[in-house]
């Protein structure tokens, strides 16, 4: 290894990661596996016009958010949305709509043969065989028709939890 | 200003971008079950940043623990004031640090410390790590006059951590078992209760079988035993013939995804069978 090293030396900072990986990762391992949820793709409404709704379809796949949730392969998990009822910025809203039909989930990451299901409630779902879980929201913005300029914001918060420990 | 001009403007105005470039959530946090010993009295979990982009995280704990509702629902009870006789660690654990910023792919160890009160009586104490994961703000470019929008997105991922002193002892109970035909899936309700100082972790299967004992349908799922719950499973047909059949339930404690396997505590197994019968 030594030597290989010194041959070639731009191998050092590789050689330092998998050095380091080796001694983290029986530490990961220890005690129980990973959970790790992550998105993939935000909501994206597009363009917006006074008092005209605009709704996304959690089966749309280039503007629905997108979230995947890794972890141990077969898994059972819970996870529950809390979902804004408007967006902001400063004093002015904008309101954001969620119904029985906005999300949607997936064990293979395609929509083909995605399941629908209502993220205002929990969601109880199972980890794919390589421990995967693709889920899809959609949503309604509802602009007013004298609904006022500015950077609105607001935040989707996704908690997942094993069910079985 | 004309009306038609004004409405115009308006409509410019709120051409809005809501596909801002937002950065996305994500960190792994490993174990997902934590469990401190006594006499060593502290533990690490690992929080793995990997998303693209800074991640601010915060570490918090709360008693919890798997509970069910009226419909048979699984979640994760936080109990933010724990009654005097619950098993409760949250208000002795310490996480080192709370709050951190991980930058992309960055490594931290979160240290939790137990100092438990004396004369603690021997058993298992329970609580929830919450790890809070949300991108770093950034501040989005606004043009005069237009509105950006974005959704950001903040990350809970709950795990469990529980301390043990002393000799363990758990079991399961099994307090109801009942089978229905609901469509194209049979509908179990399986009510678990726990005997002991400890909770019962395992596993749960569930079994259609013909005759013959074979099988036409199956579930398990790994499953804990802090409270009591009733749960309402839903195990699909698959399209099984109509007949006799039995519905086979067992609750052993064989985990996988916990290891080593010495931190599952022994209990004996349970098994029951129901007769279900499938019309045509």
């Amino acid at each position: 290894m030594r030597t290989l090293l010194r041959t070639f030396p731009h191998l050092r900072p590789l050689a330092a990661v998998l050095v380091v990986w080796g001694v983290l990762a029986p530490a990961i391992t220890a005690q129980g596996r990973q959970l790790n949820p992550a998105g993939r793709q935000d909501i994206a409404f597009g363009t917006l016009f006074p008092g005209v709704p605009t709704t996304i379809s959690s089966t749309d796949a280039l503007n629905a958010g997108q979230f995947e949730v890794r972890g141990q392969r077969n898994s059972e998990v819970r996870i529950d949305f809390v979902l804004p009822a408007s967006l902001a910025t400063g004093s002015f809203t904008l309101p954001l709509l969620f119904t029985a039909g906005d999300g949607s989930f997936s064990t293979t990451g395609s929509l083909a043969g995605a399941t629908s299901f209502d993220p205002r409630v929990p969601l109880v779902a199972r980890l794919s065989s390589n421990g995967r879980l693709y889920l899809f929201l959609g949503g309604t913005v509802l602009p007013g028709s004298q609904q006022a300029s500015g950077s609105y914001s607001g935040t989707v918060t996704i908690n997942a939890a094993y069910t079985g420990n | 200003m004309t009306p038609r001009r004004r409405a115009a403007m308006s409509a410019l105005a709120l051409a809005v971008a809501l596909a801002i470039a937002l950065p996305l959530a994500s960190v792994l946090v490993a174990p997902h079950a934590v469990f401190i010993d006594d006499r060593a009295r502290t533990a690490q979990v690992y929080l793995v940043n990997t998303s693209s982009a800074p991640e601010e995280v915060e570490i918090g704990l709360s008693y919890g623990y798997p509970a069910t509702d009226s419909a048979g629902n699984i979640f994760v009870r936080l109990v933010e004031t724990p009654e005097p006789g619950d098993r409760s660690a949250a208000a002795w654990l310490r996480v080192f640090p709370r709050r951190i910023t991980l930058q992309a792919g960055e490594r931290q160890v979160v240290r939790v410390l137990a100092q438990p009160p004396a004369g603690l009586a021997d058993g298992e104490y329970w609580s929830r790590m919450i790890v809070t994961s949300r991108a770093v703000a950034q501040n989005a470019a606004e043009a005069d006059s237009m509105i950006a929008v974005g959704v950001s997105m903040e990350l809970r991922t709950i795990i469990s951590v529980t301390y043990r002193k002393g000799r363990l002892e758990t079991a399961a109970r099994l307090t109801d078992f009942r089978a229905t035909i609901e469509g194209d899936s049979i509908i179990a309700w399986v009510g678990m209760a726990r005997d002991g100082n400890a909770a019962f972790l395992g596993t749960l299967r569930l079994a259609l079988r013909d005759a013959n004992e074979r099988a036409h349908a199956e579930w398990d799922t790994p499953i804990a035993v802090y409270e009591p719950w009733l749960r309402r499973i839903a195990v699909p047909l698959d399209g099984t013939p109509a007949g006799a059949y039995t519905f086979h339930l067992r609750v052993d404690t064989e985990r996988t995804d916990i290891t080593p396997a010495s931190l599952i505590l022994p209990a004996p197994v349970i098994e029951r069978s129901l007769g279900v019968e499938i019309s045509p």
